[in-house]
């Protein structure tokens, strides 16, 4: 008892001055190392050798073991929460099973509770899409297919791309003991690839959070769309597998929703009209989208140049349109992963996302 | 103790209401307030609300990804469309994607759309039985229609429009148009449900805060343009006055659509007509005598004009915007009551004298404000034009009762209105433009 309670004060300790240091790298813009396992954490925290202790397995471990590069639970199993917290131990928690008070910037799983209609529905939650069974848009008819959507993978976001088998996890391996964060410009590997999508650059914000104008990721973005009639916009073959060539979270998104996001799908170039809601355009500097100048967590823009730490302003004109404009990531409270009620707009009365770059069509 | 107790549930009642007001005042932009935009009575694309949209909501036009649920909502069109609209802007004078919705039958809105001729919503003619956009679209001869194609044309390279743009865009702004009236199809518009459907093409933006509505704000009227506009009567009433069925006969109630439509029906552009294979009369509404000009001499006019020269009309006057049975536009209740019959034509066969094109039926226009035969004497028939032209009981004939071969085909005969000499038409001597041997305006 007794050395277990110098080892809690020695851990307040050092969580509290791990807070201090949380706070001042916020301050200064700069971000830390959060994503990547700090050192000192004890390997046994996450990997197990034999899937198996005192012939049974730990109490936090995934119940459906042995999971891949013997880790004790799979992606969901260590980024999720009974809780309403986000983010518990510096790992962000992106499925709560009851609602979140803060969801990180991708969303939260728990809004696929509601309505499969509410995010991505990967199979490691548990609740399949019960209406699409394929990625909606995509270029290739069924190269996801029914209640195949993972995490990470070839078929999931996260992690290397070139996995065909299993869940994904091994798609993501030593990413996390090497993961960079902050400003990821050259997104050349998974660990400096933004939020470990492979080949995406991006800033992370160190808290995984867009709370406002000035504390958010900044999203890298290109003037004109992925050109998905062109094999080698999304595959590298060998290693690398699937990514986008132009590095930009759009272009993500167009490596399974290509027919939405890619110059074919807009319309066939980068300039109005266009046939769908474009991404990876520049937000116009006149008319109606000169209004917006001051960055809007509602609907944010991506950069074309990443800046070195989240930027409050919106240059029209330079700055791009992106898919995570007007959806979150993960899931998010509202029809088809809306970062805002549009499906209700305008009888709920509230605020119409669109607005913030329509900003003449309230 | 109750004292404090009242006043601080009226103070907070107050703020209450205070932010009611604020938070209405600051979300009510140019769509909300727009009928697309309307919550009640706005756009409502079938296929969408069945998803559980809004009314009202961006997604009844604009299909983000020309897909929901992994399939393209009705209408399917295969591919999709510019501007991201759920139908191909515009393809035709019949088909389009205003027309997919503004059909009383057909419609992708359940229900589909009543929208009246001006003669109904403003003339208060409401046996009018035309109860749509489409249907108003699809006059061919003998009657009119406003040729969407030629505007297409026009607008091309105008005011920023481009060869993809929509030509009811040229008067509509889809984001901003209010209901004339709102959400009452089946009644003529009052002073309280009255909207401002239009937006001047040379305004055009696709900023909807520059490109506002047209008739709304002061300085928008036709009391703005004249001093001397003179409202017409609505149907059936004379003491009732277009557009908006009030007592009201200056104009200060009604949009300036003089300027309005003379952003393109002007001296300086040339409009050539399909319709007519030619093209149009060019309009200086400060040349003419039914516009800015006076009249001289005297003029014999039918209340509520009654025979006071200078007065000045609006072309919604005459003319419907969108179609009508009789050619050019040309409104089937004009100034209280029906016309007397159908205009087939607008062109004159023969306009040399001696005129043997007798074809008057453009005077049932003409007779609903210019005084015919009948009525300088009900012993004459209607739409019989002797007085006018050739008697001093109109105060100013231009032309003395001589020489009658000189001009009618027929030759001369007994004078009076039982004269059995045959017609002029009318457009010979009278249509926009028009001038005498001497310069002197005709029209």
């Amino acid at each position: 008892m007794h050395i277990f309670s110098l080892r809690m004060q020695r851990e307040t300790i050092i969580g509290f001055f791990c807070s201090i240091l949380l706070c001042l790298s916020f301050l200064s813009g700069i971000g830390i190392v959060l994503a990547k396992i700090p050192d000192g954490i004890p390997c046994s925290n996450c990997h197990t050798m034999h899937y198996s202790q005192n012939g049974t397995i730990a109490s936090w471990w995934g119940a459906s073991g042995p999971y891949e590069v013997l880790l004790v639970n799979d992606c969901i199993g260590c980024h999720s929460s009974t809780t309403a917290s986000t983010i518990i131990n510096f790992t962000p928690i992106v499925y709560n099973t009851v609602a979140p008070t803060e969801p990180l910037a991708g969303g939260n799983f728990y809004y696929l509770s509601a309505s499969d209609a509410n995010g991505h529905n990967v199979i490691e939650i548990g609740n399949p899409d019960d209406v699409l069974l394929s990625p909606p848009g995509a270029v290739h008819a069924g190269q996801i297919g029914e209640n195949e959507l993972t995490c990470a993978g070839n078929n999931g976001c996260h992690g290397v791309r070139n996995f065909s088998q299993s869940i994904g996890i091994i798609s993501i391996k030593g990413s996390h003991h090497t993961n960079l964060t902050g400003k990821l410009d050259i997104a050349d590997q998974l660990y400096n690839s933004y939020r470990l999508l492979n080949g995406v650059k991006g800033f992370e914000a160190a808290d995984w959070k867009n709370i406002d104008s000035n504390n958010h990721n900044e999203y890298f973005g290109n003037t004109s769309p992925l050109d998905t009639s062109n094999c080698s916009a999304c595959h590298f073959g060998g290693d690398i597998g699937v990514k986008p060539a132009n590095q930009t979270i759009s272009g993500f998104c167009a490596t399974c929703h290509g027919n939405f996001h890619s110059v074919s799908g807009v319309g066939g170039d980068n300039l109005s009209p266009f046939t769908r809601h474009p991404t990876d355009v520049v937000l116009p500097s006149t008319g109606e989208y000169s209004a917006y100048t001051v960055y809007d967590v509602t609907a944010p823009v991506a950069r074309t140049t990443l800046p070195n730490a989240p930027s409050s302003t919106v240059t029209p004109g330079t700055d791009v349109v992106m898919c995570l404009s007007c959806h979150m990531s993960h899931a998010s409270p509202y029809y088809k992963m809306m970062r805002w009620d549009y499906r209700g707009w305008p009888a709920n009365g509230l605020t119409n996302g669109c607005n913030v770059c329509h900003s003449s069509k309230n | 103790m109750r004292v404090v107790i009242k006043y601080t549930f009226l103070v907070i009642v107050a703020i209450a209401i205070g932010l009611g007001v604020y938070v209405l005042s600051v979300k009510a932009g140019p769509y909300i307030s727009s009928s697309h935009g309307n919550t009640t009575y706005g756009v409502n694309r079938s296929s969408i609300s069945a998803l559980g949209y809004s009314r009202g909501n961006c997604a009844h036009c604009h299909e983000q990804h020309a897909s929901i649920n992994g399939s393209e909502p009705a209408p399917s069109s295969g591919a999709p469309s510019n501007y991201a609209l759920f139908y191909d802007n515009y393809v035709s004078q019949t088909d389009g994607v205003c027309f997919q919705c503004h059909t009383d039958t057909g419609s992708y809105q359940t229900g589909g759309l009543v929208n009246r001729s001006y003669s109904y919503r403003a003339g208060g003619w409401t046996t009018d039985t035309l109860n749509d956009i489409l249907e108003a679209f699809s006059f061919t001869a003998p009657g009119s229609s406003h040729n969407l194609d030629d505007i297409k044309t026009f607008i091309d390279g105008r005011w920023g429009y481009t060869a993809t743009s929509n030509p009811c865009v040229a008067c509509h702004n889809p984001h901003a148009a209010t209901g004339d009236p709102a959400n009452a199809p089946n009644s003529p518009k009052s002073s309280t449900t009255r909207g401002y459907p239009i937006a001047r093409p040379s305004q055009h933006s696709k900023d909807t805060n520059a490109w506002g509505l047209w008739g709304d704000d002061p300085g928008e009227k036709m009391r703005d343009y004249t001093l001397d506009y003179q409202a017409p009567y609505r149907y059936g009433s004379t003491t009732q006055y277009e557009p908006d069925g009030s007592t009201t006969q200056d104009g200060s109630n009604l949009t300036d659509f003089v300027t309005f439509c003379t952003d393109c029906h002007n001296t300086v552009d040339t409009i050539y007509s399909t319709t007519l294979a030619r093209n149009l009369r060019t309009i200086d509404w400060t040349q003419e005598k039914h516009g800015l000009i006076d009249g001289n001499g005297a003029v014999s006019t039918d209340p509520p004009y009654d025979s006071v020269i200078g007065k000045v009309l609006a072309c919604t006057d005459c003319h419907e915007p969108h179609g009508s049975p009789n050619q050019v536009l040309i409104r089937a209740e004009v100034n209280g009551d029906v016309l007397g019959g159908t205009i087939t034509t607008i062109e004159s066969t023969d306009c040399t004298p001696p005129y043997s094109d007798t074809n008057k039926e453009i005077a049932y226009l003409c007779q609903r404000c210019h005084m015919d035969d009948y009525d300088f004497n009900n012993l004459c028939p209607p739409n019989r034009w002797y007085y006018v032209h050739h008697s001093s009981a109109s105060g100013d004939p231009p032309y003395w009762a001589s020489s009658c071969g000189s001009c009618h085909a027929s030759g001369g005969g007994p004078r009076g209105c039982d004269a059995s000499v045959s017609s002029i038409n009318c457009n010979c001597c009278h249509y926009h433009g028009s001038t005498d041997g001497s310069g002197n305006q005709t029209f």
